[in-house]
């Protein structure tokens, strides 16, 4: 109970302070949206799709995965600033609990990316994109779950290498494979059987197919509730470990 | 004369500090070699590259591209951390001059990038890519007039936009629109017709399809003389607009 209120506070604080930054808000949409008007035209004509409402049912879930895995990148350097700023050893002399501190700024996280996510999507709308309300809600469960693992990675990694160049390399090496074997730029399914074997290993990219294959219509597929059990559990997971981490490092 | 022996002590000055920092040095090949080779098997898939050689013809040159681009986003901040360390005010004391101070590091950023490049074609070559020397040169030749380019333009945004965060972000919008128009990820050949309207007024897309026609075997085509004559005309507009600027904001 306590650390639900505590989430709770810890969300508002951090989600106040990000509204009241709207123009950063803002800047971050110029990436996904960039790589959706100019990257999805490209795929549309090197997969064959006959229509950009195919393309864009191809390349709008690639775009959640990315942002889901990347969103991590930056939030891992968030931390730091926050602690070499002084932030948090402020609410340590709070009665605020550990974990609800990193939950609350996790949560924010998701907030945030799910929002972006819906801009994306209502973009893409415009352009001739169609799905499901249901199948939508359901893409936005995986994307949550993936943003959790993504953070909580990005926090560990901030607390056990607390230097920021470091930080952002580290996330970069690990990222960018994670996300190209994922097949977030061109879908694995069109790839070389070598790497559909190595992305076997790749968590994301289970994810990525469950998220295509909602985007696609088939909400019940195995491979659907096959992605959201793997992220489930990774995400309890990653949590757990951050949490102590955290609690460790910071307490 | 003395403005050749600055920018000759300034490089000599910076590159020694690269030399003192390996580490980062291979940290920053991480990226480019993790989409040589896992992104590169897509690319083989979609565009029907009957083998390996032909497919890293098709991205090595946009690799290089990319690099050249992207060196820019690095640039800026190292400019930016420069200055809030006091390393350029310590410059401003000495009789250096303010151009060769600029130009030296510039040409920094040129040896840097060219290394990074050598060792991907160095990569290739290893999964079977084949190129003359002489073809060779003349892509990196093409690579140093990009890397001016984009430092001069990440340097003039950093003198504008002294904010760390804010100044990712820009060049990051900046970069992606200009990279994903000249088909570093997916050839604009494929491309559809707009698409390819558009970016002929990209210069960075003339110097991509110069590049992919060096790597293609026909560094005599027209094109390659065609992006290289853009790009140096750019070159040299970006390094005079930049040290002007620099000169002014700096002593």
């Amino acid at each position: 109970m306590k650390l639900a209120r505590d989430t709770w506070l810890t969300f508002q604080y951090e989600a106040g302070q990000l509204s009241r930054r709207p123009l950063a808000i803002a800047i971050a949409l110029l990436q996904p949206a960039t790589y959706l008007l100019i990257f999805t035209p490209l795929l549309k004509s090197v997969l064959h799709v006959s229509s950009y409402s195919g393309a864009f049912r191809i390349y709008v879930p690639s775009l959640f995965c990315w942002m889901g895995l990347f969103s991590g990148l930056f939030a891992g350097v968030t931390l730091l600033a926050a602690m070499r700023e002084g932030v948090i050893a402020r609410f340590r002399v709070t009665p605020l609990s550990r974990v609800g501190l990193l939950l609350g700024r996790e949560l924010t996280y998701v907030l945030l990316i799910g929002f972006q996510a819906v801009v994306m999507s209502v973009l893409a709308l415009a352009f001739g994109l169609r799905v499901p309300p249901a199948n939508f809600l359901l893409a936005l469960i995986l994307l949550a779950m993936m943003v959790l693992v993504g953070v909580s990675i990005s926090f560990a990694l901030a607390l056990l290498v607390p230097n920021e160049t470091a930080i952002v390399n580290l996330t970069n090496g690990l990222a960018q494979p994670l996300a190209l074997l994922a097949g977030v730029l061109i879908p694995l399914s069109v790839a070389p059987l070598w790497v559909r074997d190595v992305a076997l290993g790749d968590p994301f990219a289970w994810a990525a197919n469950g998220m295509r294959t909602i985007f696609a219509g088939h909400i019940g597929a195995q491979v659907v509730w096959e992605a959201g059990v793997i992220l489930a559990g990774l995400s309890v997971i990653a949590v757990v470990l951050s949490s102590r981490l955290f609690a460790r490092e910071i307490a | 004369m003395k403005l050749a022996r600055d920018t000759w002590l300034t490089f000599q000055y910076e590159a020694g500090q690269l030399v003192h920092n390996p580490v980062s040095v291979a940290v920053s090949l991480l990226q480019p070699i993790t989409y040589l080779l896992f992104f590169t098997p897509f690319l083989k898939s979609v565009m029907g590259a009957s083998s390996y050689g032909d497919a890293y013809r098709i991205y090595v040159p946009s690799l290089f591209v990319a690099m050249g681009l992207y060196s820019g986003l690095f640039a800026g901040f190292a400019l930016l951390a420069a200055i809030r360390q006091g390393v350029i005010t310590r410059f401003r004391v000495t009789p250096l001059s303010r151009v060769g101070l600029l130009l030296g590091t510039e040409l920094m950023w040129v040896v840097l990038v060219g290394f990074q490049a050598v060792i991907v074609t160095v990569v290739a070559f290893i999964f079977g890519m084949r190129l003359p020397l002489i073809s060779l040169l003349l892509a990196l030749l093409l690579l140093a007039m990009m890397v001016l380019i984009g430092v001069s333009l990440s340097y003039f945004l950093a003198l504008f936009v002294p904010n760390q965060s804010l100044l990712g972000n820009l060049i990051n919008a900046v970069a992606t629109p200009i990279g994903l128009l000249a088909g570093i990820l997916i050839p604009l050949s494929v491309a559809p017709l707009w698409l390819r309207d558009v970016a002929l007024w990209n210069p960075f897309a003339w110097a991509a399809n110069g590049m992919r026609a060096i790597f293609g075997g026909h560094a005599g085509a027209q094109v390659v003389w065609e992006g290289g004559v853009i790009l140096a005309g750019l070159a040299a507009m970006a390094v005079v607009a930049s040290s002007r600027l620099f000169t002014r904001e700096i002593s």
